[in-house]
């Protein structure tokens, strides 16, 4: 882009030649001719003003939560040749406050030997991947008669697990702890508990003898159903609100939803999860913990109906996040209890976000009548001291401190 | 459409704080100075220049922001500035050497004072800019590229910096490069590459437009003349020549060099010799090459040359010195100008056939010859611009001629002269040298290239024998002499068999500069050569001398710097000052209106200033209505202004006092007087006028201790 400088000089060069025509004084061909030299040398140079800049960008951390400070470095160097002088850059930082992420910067020499260093430390503002746009570049070498504008590629990608507050109690999680429980259900477990007739596919090692003499009938063992206590984490994805500000109901749900799997993990309870996101796959098994932050890093609102998510999984104890409750929720939820599913809810009260009205205090109502443990989860200035860590044993709302 | 992009900044109207970019600036302009006191030689105007310069420049530094600059050095600076102007006018009709240089100077230094902001500074190189274009016009010799190239070296460190500046100004984060390390000095180095790359970029592009450039070889719309050094005398036939005369004892050989050729007199005597110096006596700016003519002898007495007709007609001057000679030329015409710098004869050098003459003289004079005198010796310094005819004559065009009738023409006889002393040999030799030839011109050519050829140059040529007739001495005795030898022979040779020849003197082209565009004339370079009468062709030149050209006649216009490499792509003429004429004739139809319209609006916009400020001056109070009051209140915003410390229009008198009571003894009593001054029923006496006077004066003095 040529300058306003630029065509100065140009005018100037122009003066001294009609000038230089007029008197025929050689001085001033010359003078024309340097000063219109010097554009041209500039619009030549300034071509390669930005070429040949590389960089990479580093950060110390592979794990990285929402609310932790990243170290990150941005490296520069020409590949060859001269070096690249006055170049300006802005750095757009993703993962910082949207009001943090330009950074501008000024390189007076980008040279060919030595990198330039640019560190910064950024707060993660929130959970997420997150692609660093193109770093872009101006420069005016060599003496402002043209600008130059360029982007350099820089591939960083980095993900961001939403934010874990440690809970030091959950009583869901705290009544059976670690033991194993067992049920006259039949199952697959070590305990007999009478025979039956043979079916097909029964092991024959299960063939219980005495009884097919007695009877003349071939008669199997049958086992009780013994179960490894497993968290079922169901994280309602409906969420129609607006999900720009990072506190909001939804983000809010899987800041908790995250907290209570890293309570059960830290118990040693293998958990599973159930989420609607169909963008983010999700296993019906069990999950390790770095799995589960992987896709809570990335889940974002979708419209799979709950129900579907209470069938989905399986897990003996029940957790349900729901960002945007309603009194839908309850036919699911009682059913569910009715079958006998221990099942905490946790309701975020949207009202508190300052959007929509409280129908999450309805909804908690209606559980409690139906002796439902849920809590109720209201946007406060501190989540980390007001969610879980003062939970009533009674399992009443919670009302942040 | 936006076609470019404005780098106008923020830093561009802000006060500059950058020392380092004053200091480059102020060394651009001192650099500027020393060049126009270089090629005038006025060093004192540098040395004041300067020094004016850097007080000023120190002024703009400390005092950079609006509210601190001083009322009175900027009145100061105004008047100054107008000051020199009229020292400009003065100066031009006075005499005074090289007005415009020094009011570019003067002006440049005074401006200093104004140096507040980045454009200021900007504005400083553009001053820079027209010192250095007084300075290339003035210039002669390539030591003015110094200068040139320091100018812009500073410039364009100026423009780098502030760049940089900028930069840094723009940006939260400035990344600078690594620590000192070895590899810190490598960096350097890289820096100092790329300094080197683009100087050798720039000049390679400076050079390749320099060549490449067209040069529009037109009429300037104002001819190079010096009013300055006006030639007062009547012209006369005399030629007045400053150079001692040489006088040459029989059989003595002056092995002196003299600056001045003996042949610029009335009368060329043969035996005269000595040897001349090398000393630069005139530029001449031309678009084409020729020889400088001065004048011509006719009559030849077989040792010395001389006018057989003194008389002259005197040309008078038109507007701004201006002599039309021809005012129908046939060819096409350049504008060659001469830059004196040897006091010289009475003689206008012209080249071609001159058609005008821009000289500063009521009237000059032009001989039978041609020749052009003026009424004295031309000092150093005198500028004169001759538009000529271009003179290339055809071969072919010439041996056409007809010649039967030559002796018919009238004067003629005055070119076919021979001296008596003409030995027969000497017919013998140019009937033998043209009996080949079948026209004219090819005997003229036969006779030119005899002598050329036959004969070397030698400088110091035997002295002349007594009684002897001079030609005849150097055709068969000595056999080598200098240009005079050469000419005198070929034109008698000429007359023998019947053609008119006479003799010219002058001065050679001399030394195309290609980088100043001058012609650099020597005193070695005076010249002699023949001009041969061509019926109703005119004068045609010729010259046997060895060494120079046989047929000097004007060359092919420059259009180039290189011309040599492009001579054959012909450009067009420019007629600028017939295009600007046209102009200036329309704008003079049309100035009545103009000067009309512009006197209008003049009236509207002041009109609605004064209307304007009318309405934005608050009225006076009605407790100000009083003289006593007003007197007063004047006391009090002296006090103020001396303070400076303005009253804020949201503050009543007291508060303002309370903020600075504590500094300045007796304000708060000047407070209350102004108050109860202006608002009480009854006006106030003549003692609180004396007493408000004398605490303002109290508060001025405390100020001015403090």
């Amino acid at each position: 882009m040529v300058t306003g400088r630029a065509v100065a000089f140009i005018i100037t060069a122009l003066i001294l030649y009609v000038f230089g025509n007029q008197t025929q004084v050689g001085w001033l061909y010359v003078m024309s001719a340097l000063i219109g030299g010097l554009v041209v040398v500039g619009w030549m140079l300034s071509r390669s003003a930005l070429r040949g800049i590389q960089g990479e960008r580093a950060f110390d951390s592979d794990e990285c939560y929402e609310g932790d400070t990243l170290d990150l470095e941005l490296r520069l160097k020409r590949r060859s040749g001269f070096s690249a002088y006055q170049v300006a850059l802005t750095e757009i930082c993703p993962l910082a406050a949207p009001d943090q992420r330009e950074n501008k910067l000024f390189a007076p020499v980008i040279s060919t030997q030595t990198p330039l260093v640019f560190a910064y430390s950024v707060i993660a503002d929130r959970r997420g991947i997150y692609h660093f746009p193109l770093l872009t570049m101006r420069s005016g070498f060599p003496f402002g008669f043209f600008r130059r504008r360029g982007s350099l590629n820089i591939a960083t990608d980095i993900l961001i697990y939403p934010e874990v507050r440690p809970i030091t109690r959950f009583p869901l999680l705290d009544r059976k702890l670690a033991a194993q429980r067992t049920t006259n259900r039949a199952g697959y477990g070590g305990e007999v508990i009478g025979v039956r007739p043979f079916r097909s596919g029964d092991l024959p090692r299960h063939v219980h003898w005495r009884s097919t003499a007695r009877t003349g009938q071939l008669m199997s063992k049958e086992f009780a159903d013994e179960q490894q206590p497993t968290l079922m984490l169901i994280l309602d994805t409906r969420f129609d609100g607006d999900t720009s500000s990072k506190h909001n109901p939804f983000e809010w749900a899987v800041k908790c939803a995250v907290s209570v799997v890293d309570y059960a993990n830290r118990r040693h309870i293998p958990f599973t999860l159930s989420q609607g996101d169909p963008h983010v796959p999700t296993s019906s098994t069990t999950l390790t913990w770095d799995a589960f932050l992987q896709v809570m890093a990335r889940v974002q609102p979708a419209s799979t109906p709950f129900d579907e998510l209470l069938h989905a999984g399986h897990g003996t104890l029940i957790v349900a996040v729901i960002p945007q409750p309603n009194i839908d929720h309850f036919i699911p939820l009682a059913a569910a209890h009715a079958r006998g599913a221990s099942l905490t809810v946790i309701l975020l009260d949207n009202a508190s976000f300052g959007i929509g009205d409280s129908r999450a205090a309805d909804l908690h109502e209606r559980l409690r009548t139906a002796s439902i443990d849920c809590l109720i989860v209201r946007q406060s200035h501190d989540y980390a001291d007001s969610f879980i860590t003062s939970i009533p044993s009674n399992m009443a709302a919670y009302e942040p401190v | 459409m936006n076609l470019f992009k404005r780098t106008k900044t923020p830093t561009e109207r802000t006060p500059e704080r950058s020392l380092q970019l004053r200091v480059i600036t102020f060394s651009a302009q001192a650099i500027s100075f020393t060049a126009v006191a270089y090629v005038t030689r006025l060093w004192w105007l540098a040395l004041i220049g300067v020094g004016v310069l850097a007080v000023g420049s120190y002024y703009a530094y400390r005092y950079h922001t609006r509210d601190q600059r001083i009322r009175a050095v900027r009145l100061g600076a105004f008047i100054a500035l107008h000051l020199a102007f009229g020292y400009l006018l003065f100066g031009i009709f006075a005499g005074v050497p090289y007005p415009q240089a020094q009011f570019a100077v003067i002006a440049t230094a005074i401006v200093t004072f104004e140096l507040y902001n980045r454009l200021n500074l900007f504005s400083a190189f553009g001053m820079g800019l027209i010192n250095l274009y007084v300075a290339a016009t003035l210039s002669r010799d390539v030591t003015f590229g110094l200068f040139l190239l320091l100018f812009l070296g500073l410039w364009l460190a100026f423009m780098w910096v502030a760049d940089t500046e900028d930069g840094i100004k723009r940006s939260a984060v400035v990344l600078r490069a690594m620590p000192k390390t070895s590899r810190t000095i490598r960096f350097s180095g890289a820096l100092r590459a790329r300094i080197v790359q683009i100087t050798l970029l720039g000049l390679a592009c400076a050079g390749a437009i320099f060549a490449l450039t067209p040069r529009f070889v037109g009429r300037p719309l104002f001819m190079p003349l010096s009013i300055q050094i006006p030639i007062r005398a009547q012209p006369s036939a005399q030629i007045i020549n400053p150079a001692f005369q040489l006088i040459q004892l029989e059989g003595v050989t002056a092995q002196t060099e003299s600056e001045y050729y003996y042949g610029f007199g009335d009368a060329l005597d043969l035996s005269y010799r000595g040897g001349l110096s090398d000393t630069l006596l005139m530029y001449v700016s031309s678009p084409a090459w020729s020889y400088w003519r001065g004048y011509a002898f006719d009559t030849f007495d077989g040792l010395r040359w001389s006018q057989s007709d003194n008389s002259f007609r005197t040309r008078s001057s038109r507007a701004r010195g201006r002599f039309i000679l021809n005012s129908r030329p046939q060819n096409e015409t350049f504008v060659h100008s001469f830059y004196i710098a040897q006091d010289m004869p009475n003689v206008l050098w012209t080249g071609g056939a001159p058609t005008e003459v821009f000289f500063p003289a009521e009237e000059i004079a032009q001989d039978n010859t041609d020749g052009l005198r003026v009424g004295e010796a031309m000092r150093a310094g005198t500028v004169y611009s001759v538009v000529s005819e271009v003179q290339q004559h055809d071969p072919e065009t010439l041996r056409a001629v007809d010649f039967s009738s030559i002796k018919q023409e009238p004067g003629i006889e005055a070119y076919l002269q021979l001296p008596l002393t003409t030995s027969a040999r000497t017919h013998e030799l140019a009937a033998q040298i043209t009996m080949a030839s079948t026209t004219v011109y090819d005997r003229v050519i036969a006779v030119r290239d005899y002598v050329l050829t036959t004969y070397p140059y030698d400088y110091f040529p035997p002295p002349q024998e007594p009684n002897t007739d001079a030609v005849d001495q150097f055709l068969f005795v000595d056999q080598r002499g200098v240009c005079e030898h050469f000419v005198s022979a070929m034109i008698v040779l000429l007359r023998s068999v019947d053609i008119p020849a006479r003799f010219v003197v002058g001065y050679g082209s001399g030394d195309y500069n290609p980088i100043t565009n001058f012609y650099e004339v020597r005193a070695n370079d005076a010249h002699a050569w023949v001009e041969v009468y061509f019926p109703r062709q005119g004068w045609v030149a010729f010259d046997p001398t060895p060494g120079w050209t046989g047929s000097p006649q004007t060359g092919d216009i420059a259009r180039w710097a290189l011309s040599d490499l492009f001579g054959d792509v012909q450009l067009p003429n420019l007629p600028i000052a017939q295009i600007v004429n046209l102009g200036i004739g329309f704008i003079g139809a049309i100035v009545p209106f103009i000067v009309a319209a512009g006197v209008l609006i003049a009236v509207i916009v002041v009109a609605r200033l004064l209307l304007k400020h009318a309405a934005a001056r608050p009225r006076l109070p009605y407790a100000l209505n009083d003289p006593t009051r007003r007197a007063v209140f004047r006391s009090y915003k002296r006090a103020l202004r001396m303070m400076r410390a303005p009253r804020a229009s949201s503050q009543t008198v007291q508060e303002h006092a309370e903020l600075y009571v504590s500094q300045y003894p007796g304000l708060a009593e000047l407070a209350a007087l102004t108050d109860t001054s202006a608002y009480r029923p009854q006006p106030p006496d003549a003692a609180d006028e004396v007493r408000a006077r004398s605490l303002s004066r109290l508060i001025t003095r405390w100020k001015t201790r403090t």
